[in-house]
């Protein structure tokens, strides 16, 4: 069935879905719960959320960002080190309260991805090493430094930064991926999974739980998007900074926050259905936000090729480029796999190759998101 | 599964519609006909400026295949001011690099500069190159073929034997020509009514207002995008040392080679002041910005005596006086005293604040760009 076939004879029930979301009937029938202004759950008085581990590990990505990101200063970066946050080993966060967790992000991340950022890991050291020392400047097919603005990004020899694939790559094969293909499955919060039974030691179900780990990996404040400044400074990072951009355009924030308010009370009313419901708004959302902020970076790199600006466009087709890699872990996504690596490895660079990077590849690469997301269309230049 | 996805749909759907509580339509202006506004621009100003740099990069490209088969000082002399003259009609469209101009990519394949007279050398010794790439944007447009053909010391006799001894640099030249020339057909025909037809979008209803979407929302910001980076910056503030801790860079002047920097960035201006006014290339008068601040009866933060729109052109004219009192080659006077240009710079800093917050606010535009730093 095409898409708006399925849109033109799904439309009543839409509305049913649109009545209900925005009524404040009550006459449901059993006493149930009603879905709060913020991420807030309680059982006999004390709350019933807890997702500590997935802020440790956005905590843990946000420090090794900002050490692989002191090699663009020209520092000398380990790769050890690196490699010792990727797995909470030998003490290496400046947070103390990360090297006495006893969570990691590399047993999190999508584990085809885990050689790659290993590789990667080496390399950066490798490289700012060679920097710091000689100097060396990147070229097609050589890592170095490239002047950026008044100061200098670190790519590898495709002209990739580092720093951006690191923290955007793990955003989709960690984040992203623990949220659809863990958190929302039916493995963790299908009906077969415990809804009665509070977890031994704890004040949730797992259900509860399960749900209240995905949305931790959203990373928002439990207010949002209500706050008086919507994210704070330590807030505006991953997914949720990245949802309140696309959000001027899409409506992104309420969107996912709803559906994570509405999807958790459900949980509590156990009421599946809606539940369901919820689950599919935040597979759609995501991915929404992922493409959106994909075609915002492609925007970029295509104004930075007005410019003549070689160290701009590889900064953000290095943003851009991982976004387009997290379009392909939804197991519900809405681009083809084929459309996903013909972007990976035509539209922006021969095998991702950054220098032999087109303004006719990057208008295709564009074409193709606003073709198949097709609410960008109408935004697809502001965004 | 299947249920999820259909639920997906839905909700999404649902969600999306689901807005409670519009704005007021802004569409609306009660002082002032924007239409007729964006059709002056559009069809008096945009659309000529494009068709006229179309025709004279159509010459410039044959002026160059008549010199490459005779490869004489008077054809050289030939192809010179027909690329001077392609590089004046160029002014005239640097406010509009939106839409088609944009999106193809006209100014990467027109007029990046500084040039990198090494990576055009290293171009035509390899023979094998993709103008295409990025990374040739400082090889290509109308500041290489200033390089290659005003070269840096060589006369004019050694300059065309270069050609005519070096197939594979007359091969580079007319690529570089071919490029400029199918490029500004390109963005032309993107807007000719009888080709894209840009111009119905840009002056259709849907496009009125002044949001992030709207034509005049794209039109305020491009045209301040490119007075302060392109104008602003890349032809004064740069070479002047603005940038670079008052060290001056004279090759860093958009025609370094030509020696006629001061003369493009003055048609630069002009070309900006006649979009305020909205008076067309010979000058004729139109609806312009002038016409819009007066209608919203606004009063400038820089001059409380003085209307918005003649507060704006007074340093319109300063700027463009200013400008004029630079003396061409630009290189080699701001490399004996970089005052002068650097006051230019102040002055088009004064402009541009008027531009960019007054005049935005006044017309309730968001100036969406940003500065490229940040991480």
């Amino acid at each position: 069935m095409r898409l708006h076939e399925r849109f033109r004879v799904l439309l009543p029930l839409t509305l049913i879905v649109l009545f209900s979301a925005c009524g404040n009937d009550d006459d449901a029938g059993a006493p149930s719960a009603e879905v709060p202004a913020s991420y807030a759950f309680e059982r006999n008085g004390l709350s019933t959320v807890d997702f500590s581990g997935q802020t440790d590990r956005l905590n843990m990505l946000a420090e090794i960002k900002t050490y692989i990101a002191s090699a663009n200063n020209g520092d000398k970066i380990s790769g050890e080190r690196i490699m010792d946050m990727f797995q909470n080993l030998n003490a290496p966060f400046d947070d103390e309260a990360l090297n006495s967790s006893t969570r990691k992000l590399e047993d999190k991340t999508l584990i085809s991805e885990v050689g790659v950022l290993k590789d990667m890991f080496a390399k950066v050291a490798e490289v700012s090493t060679d920097v710091a020392n000689n100097g060396t400047l990147a070229a097609q097919g050589i890592p170095g430094k490239l002047p950026r603005g008044s100061g200098y990004i670190l790519v590898n020899e495709k002209g990739w930064e580092f720093s951006q694939f690191v923290e955007k790559g793990l955003m989709g094969s960690c984040f992203y991926h623990q949220i659809y293909n863990v958190y929302l499955t039916d493995g963790r919060v299908g009906d077969g999974v415990d809804n009665t039974n509070v977890v031994e030691g704890t004040n949730y179900t797992a259900m509860e739980h399960h749900w209240d780990e995905a949305f931790g990996y959203f990373g928002v404040p439990l207010d949002f998007p209500q706050g008086d400044v919507v994210l704070e400074d330590d807030e505006d990072r991953f997914w949720a900074e990245y949802t309140h951009k696309a959000n001027p355009f899409l409506g992104t924030n309420k969107l996912l926050m709803d559906a994570y308010l509405t999807g958790r009370t459900a949980i509590v009313n156990k009421d599946y259905q809606v539940r369901d419901a919820q689950r599919a708004v935040l597979y759609a959302g995501h991915e929404l936000v992922a493409a959106a902020s994909a075609l915002h970076y492609i925007n970029e790199a295509i104004s930075d090729f007005n410019n003549g600006d070689t160290g701009n466009a590889f900064h953000h087709l290095s943003e851009g480029y991982p976004f387009v890699k997290a379009l392909q872990y939804s197991p519900y996504k809405r681009i083809s796999q084929a459309q996903v690596e013909k972007i990976l490895s035509e539209d922006l660079g021969t095998d991702g190759d950054f220098w032999t990077v087109t303004i006719a590849g990057l208008n295709q690469a564009k074409n193709t998101l606003v073709l198949v997301y097709e609410e960008l269309e109408p935004v697809k230049d502001q965004l | 599964m299947q249920k999820l996805v259909t639920w997906s749909l839905l909700t999404a759907l649902g969600l999306f519609i689901w807005s409670c509580g519009e704005d007021d339509d802004p569409r609306v202006d009660d002082n002032f006909d924007q239409k007729s506004f964006l059709v002056n621009i559009g069809t008096n100003l945009i659309v000529p400026a494009y068709a006229e740099l179309k025709d004279r990069s159509d010459e410039l490209y044959a002026s160059l295949q008549a010199f490459v088969a005779t490869p004489n000082p008077s054809n050289l002399e030939a192809a010179r001011d027909a690329l001077l003259e392609a590089r004046m009609a160029f002014q005239y469209c640097a406010p509009y690099q939106f839409g088609p101009a944009e999106q193809l990519g006209l100014v990467a394949d027109q007029n990046i500069f500084p040039s990198d007279k090494n990576r055009i050398e290293s171009n035509i010794l390899s023979g094998s190159y993709d103008l295409r790439l990025l990374s040739n944007s400082a090889a290509k447009g109308f500041p290489a073929l200033g390089y290659l053909l005003y070269g840096s010391e060589k006369s004019d006799e050694e300059i065309g034997n270069d050609f005519l001894n070096d197939d594979q640099r007359a091969a580079y030249l007319l690529d570089v020509a071919e490029t400029i020339s199918t490029s500004a057909a390109a963005v032309f025909t993107a807007w000719d009514p009888s080709g894209g037809n840009y111009l119905a979008e840009f002056t259709s209803d849907g496009a009125l207002g002044a949001d992030a979407g709207s034509s005049l929302g794209i039109l305020v910001n491009a045209l301040n995008l490119s007075l302060e980076r392109n104008t602003r910056d890349a032809k004064i503030g740069i070479p002047a040392g603005i940038r670079s801790l008052g060290i001056i860079i004279p090759e860093a002047t958009e025609a370094y080679y030509g020696g006629y920097s001061k003369q493009l960035a003055v048609a630069n201006l002009m070309a900006f002041k006649r979009l305020f006014l909205g008076e067309n290339l010979n000058g004729e008068p139109g609806t312009g910005f002038s016409d819009y601040l007066q209608a919203r009866s606004s009063v400038s933060s820089n001059n409380n005596e003085l209307s918005l729109e003649a507060a704006i052109l007074v340093e319109f004219d300063a700027s463009i006086a200013l400008l004029q009192a630079l003396e061409d080659p630009l290189s080699t006077s701001i490399s004996i005293d970089p005052a002068p240009a650097q006051q230019v710079f102040a002055q088009l800093q004064k402009l541009s604040v008027l531009l960019k917050t007054d005049m935005a606010s006044i017309l309730g535009v968001v100036i969406s760009y940003q500065d490229n730093d940040g991480d």
